[in-house]
């Protein structure tokens, strides 16, 4: 899996790069600070999943994102920030809302944890940081106050990027289960079950949660 | 002035067009009056022509004119321009005696008569003319003190935009140093101390001090959850370098989970924070969002509402209207206000307008226009 970090913290790119480079099956084809020289060298194709600090030197994450997803749809980026920006994610143009992750440079993750949110990005699932996940409660009122504790449980672990499978490897219950769950999910929170039902459902969690 | 130093020619052709014309309306004056006066005087000279002697006074005040025009006095100090008006005073009084006698007014061999009729000539031409300078003069001042308030009033201007500048630089470097190193520092302290508790508690399970230890630990964390973080997002708010609508979602996601949020960032704010067709400019973003801060501040804390209802949105005239309801109190009286005033100033000072009212209902609703600049500016 061809890797790009685009990163203007130096040691932070170059821990970062080397780390990735030393999992199986990842590679760095791409480590620099600038955002020029991102857009010039990501041709389509050139990379699958491009971490992207959303503070740059000479642009902006997010802007940048959303120029490569829009000449190749196939990459994913995944954001980074030291400050806690998720919200970025929902305000997205509609046709580029898929494939984006947002992981949080001031939480403890480790190279596993971050490993695995690359990974599950790459398979286009929305991975959002699991410490910001996990501090995040739902808002009175909202769709989300409609769900059961198992309900809410089910879509913060697949808003930390888990996949079905393992979702039901850890609550250890079968994946028929964790699928039941899920629909009810998109049923109480209004959301169509299609391809994009779970990006939705992640992001509805985004906005309707508060992060004090 | 009078100091010598250069004059724009606009200002010159007034002060020369001021003197000038202020001669001339003087001299004209006492010329006439002279002239009548003199021919009162009947009983002094019997055979004085009025209008021979009107003439030569008429006659001789374009020569006064043309010193005033034609010289440079605004630029001569002022010695010079005394002396410069007093010789031409005197040429021209010896001009108009020379004249009267051409047009054949009699002259009277009596030296009294003769000084009769030259020295109250030249007082008067003095007088005109000391007038008409005075005026001149006066005028050219006022022009000055205009020119040098409207010059102060520039650079307080370029000094208070410098400072603004600074200041936002400074609110972003500390806000970014509280979130980034003192919050790291922070974090590794909660670790170390919880770390040394759980040693301790495994060589020595009796004692209690481990107990101790973590609860320092729990309330580093929170300081550095809410104190720190609430400073910093105080100091610059996280996500306005983004756009006003990521600063409004930021701010809204750290409202309480026990108040009810509705929504509504309409698609002309996403459009309007768009870099690509000009953004809104910081200092709007950064006013804007201490508006809905106001709202949301004074709705929770001071109204101890459970639900809030806030909508952004600008208008086809590039006007962004920001509205903040809730169901709390409703708005107090009195010392709650003065921060209002001062938003409400600095919005009215941008052509904006910003009103608190209650609702029927019982909440308060706080209404914000702000006309953004043209994205072209």
């Amino acid at each position: 899996m061809a890797l790009a970090v685009v990163e203007d913290h130096q040691l932070f790119r170059e821990m970062l790069t080397e780390s990735l480079n030393a999992q199986p099956g990842l590679r760095v084809v791409l480590s620099t600070a600038s955002a020029q020289q991102a857009r010039t060298e990501l041709t389509p194709g050139a990379a699958d999943v491009a971490l992207l600090d959303v503070d740059l030197p000479d642009g902006n994450g997010v802007a940048l994102g959303i120029q490569l997803r829009r000449r190749d749809p196939r990459i994913r980026v995944l954001l980074l920030s030291a400050h806690n920006v998720m919200g970025l994610l929902l305000d997205l143009p509609a046709d580029v809302r898929r494939g984006w992750s947002y992981l949080s440079k001031a939480s403890a993750l480790s190279i596993e944890g971050l490993t695995a949110a690359v990974r599950a990005t790459a398979e286009g699932r929305s991975v959002l940081d699991p410490e910001l996940v996990r501090r995040a409660v739902p808002r009175r009122g909202s769709s989300l106050s409609r769900l059961s504790a198992r309900q809410l449980e089910v879509l913060r672990l697949v808003a930390t990027g888990l996949s079905t499978a393992s979702i039901a490897e850890l609550l250890d219950v079968s994946t028929r289960s964790v699928e039941n769950h899920l629909n009810a999910v998109y049923s109480r929170l209004g959301i169509e079950p299609q391809q994009n039902a779970r990006v939705a459902a992640v992001l509805r969690y985004l906005e309707e949660t508060s992060h004090v | 002035m009078s100091d010598g130093g250069a004059v724009a020619p606009q200002e010159a052709r007034r002060y020369r067009l001021v003197l000038t014309l202020t001669a001339a309306l003087t001299m004209l004056i006492f010329s006439i009056g002279h002239a009548l006066q003199a021919t009162a005087l009947l009983v002094y000279d019997a055979e004085i022509v009025t209008h021979a002697r009107l003439l030569a006074n008429l006659g001789v005040i374009p020569v006064m004119l043309v010193a005033t025009w034609c010289f440079p006095i605004q630029r001569m100090t002022w010695p010079r321009k005394i002396a410069t008006l007093v010789a031409a005073s005197l040429v021209t009084s010896a001009l108009r005696f020379w004249l009267q006698g051409l047009l054949g007014v009699p002259r009277s061999s009596a030296t009294g008569i003769v000084w009769f009729n030259l020295v109250p000539v030249e007082v008067v031409l003095l007088f005109s003319v000391g007038i008409a300078l005075a005026l001149a003069e006066y005028q050219a001042l006022v022009v000055e003190r205009g020119r040098e308030a409207a010059r102060q009033a520039l650079v307080a201007a370029t000094a208070m935009e410098a400072l603004r500048t600074e200041e936002l630089g400074v609110r972003r470097r500390v806000a970014d140093a509280l979130h980034g190193t003192v919050q790291q520092q922070l974090v590794l302290l909660a670790a170390d101390l919880r770390s040394t508790a759980r040693k301790l508690s495994a060589s020595n399970p009796q004692a209690s001090e481990h107990a101790d230890l973590s609860r320092i630990s729990d309330r580093l964390d929170e300081i550095r959850e809410r104190d720190v973080r609430d400073l910093s997002h105080l100091l610059y708010p996280t996500g306005i370098d983004f756009g006003l609508a990521q600063a409004c979602r930021v701010l809204l996601s750290r409202i309480p989970p026990c108040v009810e949020v509705i929504a509504d960032i309409d698609e002309s704010v996403l459009t309007a924070d768009d870099p690509a067709t000009g953004g809104i400019p910081l200092e709007f973003r950064l006013l804007a969002i201490r508006v809905v801060e106001e709202g949301v501040t004074n709705a929770v804390r001071h109204g101890e509402a459970t639900e809030l209802r806030i909508s952004l949105r600008v208008d086809d005239d590039r006007e962004l209207e920001i509205l903040v309801e809730d169901n709390g109190r409703g708005p107090a009286k009195g010392a709650a206000m003065s921060g209002l005033r001062l938003l409400t100033e600095s919005v009215s000072l941008r052509g904006g307008s910003l009103g608190l009212s209650g609702l029927p209902s019982g909440g308060a609703r706080l209404v914000g226009r702000l006309p953004l600049p043209d994205p072209e500016e």
